[in-house]
């Protein structure tokens, strides 16, 4: 087949002219074919990436789910068995419970206080940059060294908790005990993650338009009645998308409780992914792991529908 | 030319190794003395060895990367030599019991380099809490040679053939018979598994009580009040004082071996004696735990669990904030660098409803059966654990050595472990008990730790918590 490239310039529209539709039609096919093939280049890396470490781990999660046995030696298919297993535990009642406690407590402290970190962030009129990277500074920490900090800090003995309570006269606290463990590593989640949500509210913020607030100044609307009806519906896209993935993270809250609790005292703060490490890791029993990562991913999607459904838009007439 | 004479001799011998007259130790020796070098020594053995199935210890002289040493058919190289220029490297994947792990295992890979000097050492170590998740997937990889393992983890892998080599061949050769018979409790250890698969290496105190005796004499007691669990409550709580925030005794964050020996000691144990039912929910493992318990909640001689962890919990009781601490033997170790001024002592925990028991473990060595030198790493295997090595060893990590050779004064064990340690051996050897020899032990034991810990906490009652141990025995073992 005669090239394109070959024809002058100057007699192109002539030349194509001559082409028959046939030729057309390859011609046109060859192009897209260029453009395709181009396209699948760029995205050939990220590809073999979600193909090699999301994908294949993702369905092999499934395939080991249905199998018992381990790394070593031969595995046999159980079907159904291991799922069974986990949910027939009597480990999984308070697994489930201390997950969705964890959530409760942080969750919903960390989508306010971000809202009020970031209201007060937009008044900020000088020095705005410095007060933004101490509030964003705890999301740069690894989450093993936010378990490290809360270690300390929670130190019975020479802890900065426990020395505020003695030089204020009190009796020192076991921080770390049954019933305060679970609120302590959700401070700690807290700690590290609201400063991530309270720039994303901030941008939000600064994103309103400032005529609704004139508007709304001039209709005697006050700081409150502006912020429940101009600002709130104005980041509720993104207080949505908040919700969702605070509340995903949440749920997959694993290292500060590795560093900080162990998931004790006793299963005071084992929560789902910190029962999946311990069954692979702590046990070395990989089908029941898949397992519960199975139940957790379906727990996960359904939340995430139900919220997104929950909190969707009302439909306009 | 050959000399006729020596080649007669070579012939003689060999007739006689084949014959099975004389051991393959004597016919190296013998032909060393008749001045052959190793190499061809060697040779010869291999030779022999192909003939001579029947000889009582012929094997064959591999060189790595081939078979392994007991693969033959007609036993192991167990004390054949090696050549002194052998090239290899040799990777361990072993448990950290000092922070001087690295230090002490280099030592002793640069005694091994002194026979051997072209062979390579590398050290990885696991984390004892993720053991058996390391240890399986480097045997899946063949990523090391030689591999610690505690108990648990022995009965863990011990039990899949595809796991490790099977030493049996060259521990039973008649001419490794004598150095056999130095390692302590190697029967029981080889029961653990199917075959033959470790050299023990130590054994130590998992639930030991480390002591400050000043507090003690200071409550009004003496030595003796461990030995009945009325004593040991009484100068628990005598020892106690909430103003001061200062505890009786503390257990470290997941204190499952402490309750293992309060199972053991009120008659209990996770399997029955034939193995087919659990042996944990009887009305002395209650009270047995009740008794824990009511120093957790009742008394409050006990600190909190979730206070203090395993390195809290050291600091604790050296700066004399904990008069008892349960933890195992080596943190005798930690207490010699410390420059503590009381006086303190190792005892084992008081007798329960029914014995007194406290929990050994032994540790080993084995080889991976991926490695590429087996033949190496079997000479590095005896090395690590012979008398002088494990002198060393266990004497830094304060442990027992499980070679008795170890013992002798040459080696210097006793100036290098704690006096304490060697003060409390006669109570291990009257009331140490080991753990099960079944391979979900470790599984059991590390699902149960966290029910028992409920108890200790208040959230369920020690009958609930039992129930729950029972439980979670029946579920394990598909009763």
């Amino acid at each position: 087949m005669a090239t394109t490239t070959a024809v002058p310039s100057r007699a192109r529209s002539e030349h194509r002219a001559r082409l028959t539709p046939e030729e057309h039609r390859r011609l046109r096919f060859r192009r897209q074919l260029r453009r395709n093939l181009t396209g699948w280049a760029f995205v050939a890396p990220v590809g073999v990436f979600f193909v090699t470490f999301l994908l294949i781990p993702v369905v092999g999660v499934f395939w080991w789910s249905t199998r018992t046995g381990n790394l070593i030696g031969e595995s046999k298919f159980v079907g159904l068995k291991n799922l069974q297993q986990v949910v027939g535990s009597f480990e999984a009642p308070t697994v489930l419970l201390n997950t969705i406690m964890f959530a409760l407590m942080s969750v919903p402290v960390i989508i306010v206080v971000a809202i009020l970190l970031a209201l007060m962030l937009g008044r900020v009129k000088r020095g705005a940059a410095v007060y933004r990277f101490f509030i964003y500074f705890p999301v740069l920490v690894p989450g093993v060294v936010v378990g490290l900090i809360w270690t300390f800090v929670t130190h019975p003995d020479f802890g900065l908790f426990n020395t505020i309570l003695r030089s204020a006269g009190q009796d020192p606290v076991n921080w770390l005990s049954a019933g305060t463990a679970l609120p302590i590593v959700a401070a700690a989640d807290i700690w590290r993650n609201v400063g991530y949500w309270a720039i994303f509210f901030l941008a939000a913020l600064i994103g309103l338009p400032r005529e609704l607030y004139e508007a709304a100044h001039l209709d005697g609307a006050n700081a409150f009645q502006r912020f429940r009806h101009v600002t709130l519906p104005g980041i509720r896209r993104i207080g949505l998308l908040a919700i969702v993935m605070a509340t995903i993270w949440a749920l997959q809250v694993f290292d500060i409780i590795l560093i900080l609790t162990q998931g004790g005292p006793g299963t005071a703060t084992t929560t789902a992914v910190y029962f999946v490490w311990y069954y692979a890791f702590g046990l070395g029993r990989i089908g029941i792991s898949a397992a519960i990562s199975v139940v957790l991913l379906v727990v996960i999607l359904l939340m995430t529908v139900s919220y997104l459904r929950l909190l969707r838009e009302p439909k306009r007439s | 030319m050959t000399d006729p004479v020596r080649n007669h001799g070579v012939s003689d011998l060999a007739d006689a190794y084949k014959a099975g007259t004389i051991t393959r130790r004597t016919f190296i020796v013998r032909m060393l003395a008749m001045g052959l070098s190793v190499g061809a020594a060697g040779a010869i053995l291999a030779a022999c060895s192909d003939s001579a199935t029947s000889a009582p210890s012929a094997s064959a002289t591999m060189a790595p990367g081939t078979a392994a040493p007991g693969a033959t058919d007609a036993g192991g190289a167990a004390c054949a030599p090696l050549d002194p220029n052998v090239e290899a490297e040799m990777r361990f994947l072993t448990g950290p019991f000092t922070d001087r792990e690295m230090e002490v295992q280099e030592t002793i890979a640069a005694a091994f380099n002194k026979t051997y000097p072209n062979v390579k050492f590398s050290f990885k170590l696991f984390d004892w809490y993720t053991s058996p998740t390391d240890i399986q997937t480097s045997l899946v990889d063949g990523a090391h040679d030689l591999y610690y393992l505690g108990e648990a983890d022995a009965l863990l892998f011990g039990s899949e053939d595809a796991n490790f080599l099977d030493i049996g061949p060259l521990v039973n050769d008649p001419c490794f018979a004598e150095e056999k018979a130095k390692y302590a409790a190697i029967e029981r250890l080889w029961r653990l598994t199917p075959k033959p698969t470790a050299l023990p290496f130590l054994w130590f105190q998992e639930n030991g009580l480390f002591v400050n005796m000043d507090k003690v004499k200071a409550a009004g007691f003496d030595e003796t009040f461990v030995e009945s669990w009325d004593t040991f409550v009484a100068c628990l709580a005598k020892m106690t004082d909430p103003a001061k925030d200062e505890f009786g005794i503390a257990l470290a964050a997941h204190p499952w071996v402490e309750w293992y020996g309060r199972l053991r000691s009120a008659g209990g144990s996770y399997l029955n004696a034939d193995g087919t039912a659990p042996n944990v929910n009887t009305p002395d493992v209650i009270k047995a735990t009740q008794d824990m318990v009511d120093l957790f909640l009742k008394d409050k001689s006990s600190a909190p669990l979730g206070k203090y962890d395993y390195t809290t919990g050291q600091d604790a009781f050296a700066g004399g904030k904990i008069a008892v601490l349960g933890m195992d033997s080596s943190f005798a170790a930690s207490m010699m660098k410390r420059d503590v001024t009381f006086e303190w002592a190792m005892k084992a925990w008081p007798p329960g409803p029914v014995s007194r028991a406290t929990v050994l473990n032994t540790g080993s060595y084995a080889i991976g059966k991926k490695t590429p030198a087996p033949q190496v790493a079997w000479e590095v295997l005896k090395f690590w654990t012979s008398g002088e090595q494990a002198a060393y060893y266990a004497g830094t990590a304060s442990c027992y050595p499980s070679n008795e050779d170890a013992f002798k004064p040459d080696f210097g064990y006793d100036e290098l472990v704690a006096p304490q340690l060697r003060a409390v051996l006669p109570e291990l050897q009257q009331y140490g008990v080991w753990m099960e020899e079944f391979a979900e032990f470790g599984l059991i034991a590390n699902r149960v730790n966290p029910q028992i810990e409920r108890a200790y906490t208040g959230e369920i009652s020690a009958e609930e918590a039992i129930k729950n141990a029972e439980a979670i025995t029946k579920e394990v073992m598909e009763f």
